[in-house]
């Protein structure tokens, strides 16, 4: 009982230089385990030795309490772990407020934004690849008409294109983008305020699109431009709001019907 | 099941604490942002809600030209390199949940092209409850500027919210105007509504800015004339003319 009291007293010593809490009882039950193995190493070495003087022996081994505190208390730094404490209480806390935002807002929308990604998807394949399209048309060709300018904090660019005969006419599809440095920024109108002009002098208005999507920073539209002559070999885009938009796109280049 | 967990967990690999610390902070950082996002974005000041919705329209950067304060609503007149920009806030409070933070409803009402000569009408009343209008433009020697606003046949915007029994004069009116030209090329004319109405008529400045960021399109659309003098007082230029239209743009 004496050498379990002169035990836990040389732990006290020894760990009290620790501040944060956790590392004081893991570096406690660390020594305990050390102060064990040693009366087992004892045990074994001198099967006969009596368990007190097997235990005494064995604290004495570990050294003076004081001289493992001071040493303790200078590798043991506690801000590192009062902020590794805080780190993982933001942490949890974040989750939280994401998971009640989630719950609250977005989770009834992932269904829906599901869908229109799906929609998206099958609308540009069926306008710029092989899929079928939805509506009643028939491709002339698809075209290399990539892209981009910027426009103050913005960029403005087209990935895809393609000319289609539809019974109201013929039309280009352009995949138009705009994608904000600042995602607090988008807005899907945005689009609706470019027009573009092509080579021959036409002009045309941003109208109907086949899809429509928005990302985190940007904003996506399948644009139909009607009654662009196929004689027509560049198309440049400008903003109705600003000058400055300095976007061409070649519309020689068919890569495919 | 739950011990074998546990066995598992404290044999894989542990990173140094310093290394966790960054990793939380890093974690909490991208939970946090998309926290903001989920929460649209919220704009705490009237001008954060004017500049995002300058950069959703795509006219961003800009330079903050006026600020009108208004009580409930504020009125912005910011230029680019080619545009001039008309915009408003306009705070409510407690509207939509608890999580929605957004306290302001922005509006563009006019972006102009920086060409010749730009008179606009601010969307928000100064401390003499008239309104503000803005110039700019015109030969670089004008130094001074008159500004006559006619304002007439203007109408209650929102008649059940507005004063009971109070009627703008259906007449015309006039509000005359004087500015010099600001070191940023800017003349600002200052309007004060007219004080000596009879009882139940309410003077139809009054009645234009009650409602400033809500103006109808064809309210803001008021005749103007403009007087240009060098810093003799030789009139240079002399214009008459129309505000632009409201264009009303918004975030969707």
């Amino acid at each position: 009982m004496r050498q379990i009291m002169a035990l836990y007293t040389w732990l006290n010593v020894a760990v009290s230089g620790i501040r944060f809490g956790p590392d004081r009882e893991a570096v406690r039950a660390e020594l305990r385990a050390h102060f064990e193995d040693k009366e087992a190493d004892l045990r074994r070495v001198f099967p006969g030795i009596p368990e007190q003087e097997a235990q005494e022996r064995a604290l004495s081994a570990m050294g003076d309490a004081w001289e493992v505190k001071q040493e303790l208390a200078r590798v043991h730094r506690p801000w590192l772990g009062y902020l590794w404490t805080a780190s993982r209480a933001i942490v949890w806390a974040a989750l939280a407020l994401v998971l009640v935002l989630v719950l609250d807002s977005g989770l009834p929308s992932l269904g829906e934004r599901w869908q229109k990604l799906q929609e998206v998807r099958t609308v540009g394949e069926a306008l710029y690849e092989d899929g079928a399209p939805g509506w009643e048309g028939e491709r002339l060709a698809v075209l290399h008409v990539e892209g981009k300018a910027r426009l103050g904090r913005s960029v403005v660019s087209a990935t895809h294109g393609a000319r289609w005969r539809e019974p109201e006419g013929d039309c280009l599809y352009i995949r138009l983008r705009i994608t904000w440095d600042r995602p607090w920024e988008v807005n899907q109108m945005a689009i609706n305020h470019l027009w573009v002009e092509d080579d021959l002098g036409n002009t045309y208005e941003i109208g109907t699109a086949r899809s429509l999507l928005d990302g985190w920073n940007w904003s996506q539209r399948d644009l139909a431009l009607e009654g662009v002559p196929p004689a027509a070999k560049e198309l440049r885009v400008h903003s109705r709001l600003r000058e400055g938009l300095d976007l061409v796109l070649d519309l020689t280049r068919e890569v495919g019907r | 099941m739950k011990k074998r967990l546990k066995k598992l967990w404290s044999r894989l690999p542990k990173l140094p604490r310093r290394w966790r610390v960054r990793r939380n902070l890093a974690a909490a950082a991208a939970l946090g942002a998309l926290a903001v996002h989920l929460l649209d974005w919220p704009c705490f000041t009237a001008y954060d809600a004017f500049q995002k919705i300058e950069g959703a329209y795509l006219l961003a950067p800009s330079r903050l030209v006026l600020q009108v304060e208004d009580g409930w609503s504020t009125g912005f007149l910011s230029e680019g390199d080619s545009w001039i920009a008309v915009g408003s806030a306009t705070k409510f409070d407690g509207a939509g949940s608890p999580l929605n933070l957004n306290r302001y409803q922005a509006l563009l009402h006019q972006v102009l092209p920086k060409e010749g000569l730009v008179a606009v009408l601010l969307p928000a009343k100064n401390e003499d409850n008239g309104a503000v209008a803005a110039l700019w433009g015109g030969p670089e020697e004008a130094v001074d500027a008159t500004l006559e606003l006619g304002l007439m046949g203007i109408e209650d915007p929102a008649p059940h919210r507005g004063l009971p029994g109070w009627t703008a004069i259906q007449g015309l009116e006039a509000f005359t105007a004087q500015a010099q030209r600001r070191e940023d090329g800017w003349f600002i004319f200052q309007f004060a509504p007219h004080v000596n109405h009879r009882e139940g008529q309410s003077c139809a400045m009054e009645m234009l800015m009650w409602y400033g960021p809500w103006f109808t399109a064809e309210q803001m659309e008021q005749p103007y004339r403009l007087t240009l003098a060098d810093a003799q007082g030789n009139v240079l230029a002399e214009q008459s003319g129309v505000f632009p239209p409201d264009q009303r743009l918004h975030i969707w």
